[in-house]
């Protein structure tokens, strides 16, 4: 244990030198590493504290993909929070997940604030939430901080289209049908896409659809007081009095439904509206295009004559410009006389006929006024392709004098037969003219002309026959002198004749003759001196 | 051991830590070598005080470092952090050996090597007579075994480096491993600080009470 050295107990050699003695130190500076220690503990206490976020807790229908502990909570693709656990409500009718928020976003935990699980989607419109293949599932938030504060949420079941961090209006418009519009689905602008379809629902009464359709800025302020909205969606096949229109906006809104909007007259560019204004959607393009008019009437008229062709929806024309449509087309017997009618309700809407401070019943009284100037309503060919009718009226100053019937639901106006009817008539005219020909007397002159051709015929036959017995004996005889003569000449030339004979010999030395001219030539090109001075 | 022992100090002797000369120490506690200026003493200085504070250091630094996170796995986007408690419950479900493994490395050692020493201090604060053998036999085990703590440490630090596939798997070492480091290296540093002579000093207290301990 000690040393060994020293002889005995207690002996120490005496040549062990003496140590120096030194001045103790004070304080010892160890305590400082405690110190720090606890500063150090400290300070990472009060800062787990002061960051303790606010815990909120968040109602779904389903988890999939969340995991507590692991999600992250996510605002703008920043994480602002975690969820720490899932549990099932005690009714088992959803899960409540608990998710511990940063603390920046304590001020803005509102009943407007709204959650969501962002997963991989993929519609037709458009894939979302691709990241989240790798990265998992996770939470989004969608802060707002106006409203009462809350901490207890329930989560949307799909990712809303609008979340209040982006830019932008959200207009309401309001339609007679859906459509083929669903959520999502893209608004454009001069086939630009601004925004999407943010909600739709059915108003309470059920007589219409609310869709509220989110622009974004700046595009929102294209939208006018005077905007047409219509439904973009899908393939728009019209066949009607005026033709067939295919119509389409994009394929995306093919697929899955669009709207468009667009300010009528750039001249005019209306004023700018809020979010409250209400818009009217319309079904189509053209629709929209038209003017809307306040005041709409309804008249009926009765047809004598079929009507096949006139449908409703059928256009009603003044001087060839639409001024209403056909509502209804029936067919009515009349139990007293028996006599059948076609009665034809139509829809007018007098202030295409641009008459200043026009209100309902002035309308009625002009129109009135127009049918005593001679007012009258007639079928017409609207479409030659597909065969449909229109109304058409026109001031005819001739017509018998007739007045608006008044008394039933509808007030009826006169009508008279339509150009159709008269083309019949004057097609019937042409061919009762037909008729009148002397078709008899034509058929006679005709066979008598047939038998003087008959006789110019025999006559030529005859002319034949004298030919034959006068000229055919000469000509045979010609013919057989001219056989003995080819075959003198055949003689002449057979291959043991002197004359082809002489012939080949004569070839073979003009062949000769050639073969040395051209010896001669080849010499020639290689030695031209020879000319001068011989071989 | 009944009968007072011989040692360096009752002799008023000791030998240079670094030229070895054998001198004799004068009653004041520091003194230096007369030969090499090296600083002499007969007992580790101010063993039980620096003790005591390594260890209340590390005793604080034990509650984050266990509180902290000290790894985050993030594979396929889904991200992991573990605590070393949590890990230990993760591997539990697992591999049971692991995780006992991991426990006793991680968690019991540092605790222990606190306990045993804090007792070691209390036991030579008191001149306490009990077992001087098994507490000395305590302290070698606590010296030798503490640095199998630092496992943990490389364990995260060979991860980090080595798990750096980008969105498919990666490591990050979070402030939990760097409390627990500290833990770890102010314990050695304890139980490098405390003397074990001076438990066996207590047992000559009676016969030799020259001078109190530090």
């Amino acid at each position: 244990m000690s040393e060994d050295g020293p002889p005995g107990p207690g002996g120490v050699p005496a040549n062990v030198p003496q140590a120096v003695v030194r001045e103790g130190n004070g304080i010892s500076l160890v305590w400082v590493i405690p110190l720090v220690a606890i500063v150090i503990g400290a300070w990472i206490a009060f800062r787990a504290i002061s960051e303790q976020g606010p815990v909120v807790t968040i109602e779904f229908k389903s988890v999939e993909g969340i995991e507590a502990g692991k999600t992250r909570v996510a605002f703008k693709d920043l994480q602002v929070g975690r969820v720490t656990s899932i549990n099932l409500a005690r009714d088992l009718s959803h899960v409540v997940v608990t998710a511990e928020l940063s603390p920046d976003l304590a001020d803005h935990l509102t009943e407007n604030t709204r959650f969501w699980i962002v997963r991989p989607q993929v519609t037709a419109g458009r894939i979302t939430g691709l990241t989240t293949l790798l990265s998992g599932s996770y939470l989004a938030i969608d802060p707002v901080g106006d409203g009462d504060a809350r901490d207890h949420f329930v989560g949307l079941d799909t990712p809303p289209v609008v979340t209040t961090s982006q830019e932008g209006s959200i207009f309401t418009l309001r339609s007679a049908e859906l459509g083929s519009i669903d959520i999502g689905a893209p608004v454009y602008f001069r086939q630009v896409q601004v925004g999407e379809v943010a909600t739709y629902e059915m108003d309470p009464s059920g007589q219409f659809i609310t869709t509220q359709v989110f622009i974004r800025a700046p595009h929102d302020a294209r939208v006018r007081s005077n905007t047409r909205f219509w439904n973009a969606s899908g393939l728009d096949v019209t066949i009607d009095a005026e033709g067939v229109r295919v119509r389409s906006a994009s394929l995306v809104s093919m697929l899955i439904g669009g709207i468009a909007f667009d300010n009528p007259d750039p001249s005019e560019p209306g004023v700018a509206v809020d979010e409250s204004t209400i818009f009217t959607l319309f079904a189509s393009q053209e629709q929209s295009e038209q003017p809307v008019y306040s005041i709409r009437q309804r008249y009926l008229l009765h047809f004598k004559t079929s009507v096949q062709g006139l449908a409703p929806r059928a256009p009603v024309v003044f001087r060839g410009i639409k001024i209403g449509r056909v509502v209804e087309v029936k067919l009515q017997l009349d139990p007293g006389t028996y006599e059948v009618r076609v009665p034809v309700v139509i829809e007018v809407e007098p202030q295409r006929l641009e008459i200043p401070d026009l209100d309902q019943q002035g309308a009625r009284g002009r129109i009135q006024r127009l049918v005593a100037n001679g007012l009258r309503a007639q079928l017409g060919r609207g479409n030659l392709l597909t065969g449909g009718l229109q109304v058409e009226f026109d001031v005819h100053t001739d017509a018998v004098p007739a007045r608006v019937v008044l008394g039933g639901r509808y007030p009826e106006l006169p009508t008279i037969p339509a150009p159709l009817e008269e083309i019949t008539a004057s097609v019937s005219g042409v061919l009762a003219k037909i008729e009148r020909l002397p078709l008899d007397q034509i058929g006679r002159d005709l066979s008598a002309s047939l038998v003087e051709l008959r006789d110019v015929l025999k006559e030529t036959n005859q002319l034949a026959s004298g030919f034959n017995e006068t000229l055919l004996p000469a000509l045979s005889e010609t013919l057989d002198r001219l056989d003995s003569t080819v075959g003198s000449l055949d003689a002449m030339l057979a291959e043991d004749a002197p004359l082809p004979l002489e012939l080949r010999r004569a070839l073979q030395d003009v062949g000769e003759a050639a073969r040395s001219v051209r010896v001669l030539s080849d010499y020639l090109e290689q030695h031209p001196e020879a000319l001068i001075r011989g071989r | 051991m009944s009968a007072p022992a011989l040692t360096a100090r009752s002799l008023s002797l000791a030998g240079c830590h670094d030229c070895g000369l054998l001198v004799r120490m004068p009653p004041a506690h520091a003194a230096s070598c007369p030969r090499c200026r090296g600083t002499i003493h007969t007992r580790k200085v101010d063993s039980v005080r620096r003790c005591w504070a390594l260890i209340l250091a590390a005793a604080v630094l034990y509650v984050p470092a266990n509180v902290f996170p000290i790894m985050t796995t993030t594979s396929l986007g889904s991200s992991r952090s573990d605590t070393i408690m949590s890990g230990v419950l993760y591997l539990l479900q697992t591999e049971w050996p692991l995780a006992i493994v991991v426990f006793t490395a991680s968690v019991l050692v540092p605790l222990l090597k606190l306990l045993i020493l804090g007792y070691l201090l209390y036991s030579v604060q008191t001149r306490s007579r009990r077992r001087p053998v098994d507490r000395t036999r305590l302290y070698r085990i606590t010296e030798v075994i503490g640095r199998w703590s630092m496992v943990d440490i490389y364990v995260v630090t060979i991860l980090v480096a080595l798990v750096r596939l980008g969105e498919l798997a990666s490591v990050d070492a979070e402030v939990g491993a760097v409390f627990f480091g500290a833990v770890v290296v102010l314990t050695m540093l304890a139980a490098q600080s405390f003397d074990p002579r001076l438990i066996w000093d207590a047992m000559e207290a009676p016969s030799q009470g020259e001078r109190p301990h530090e």
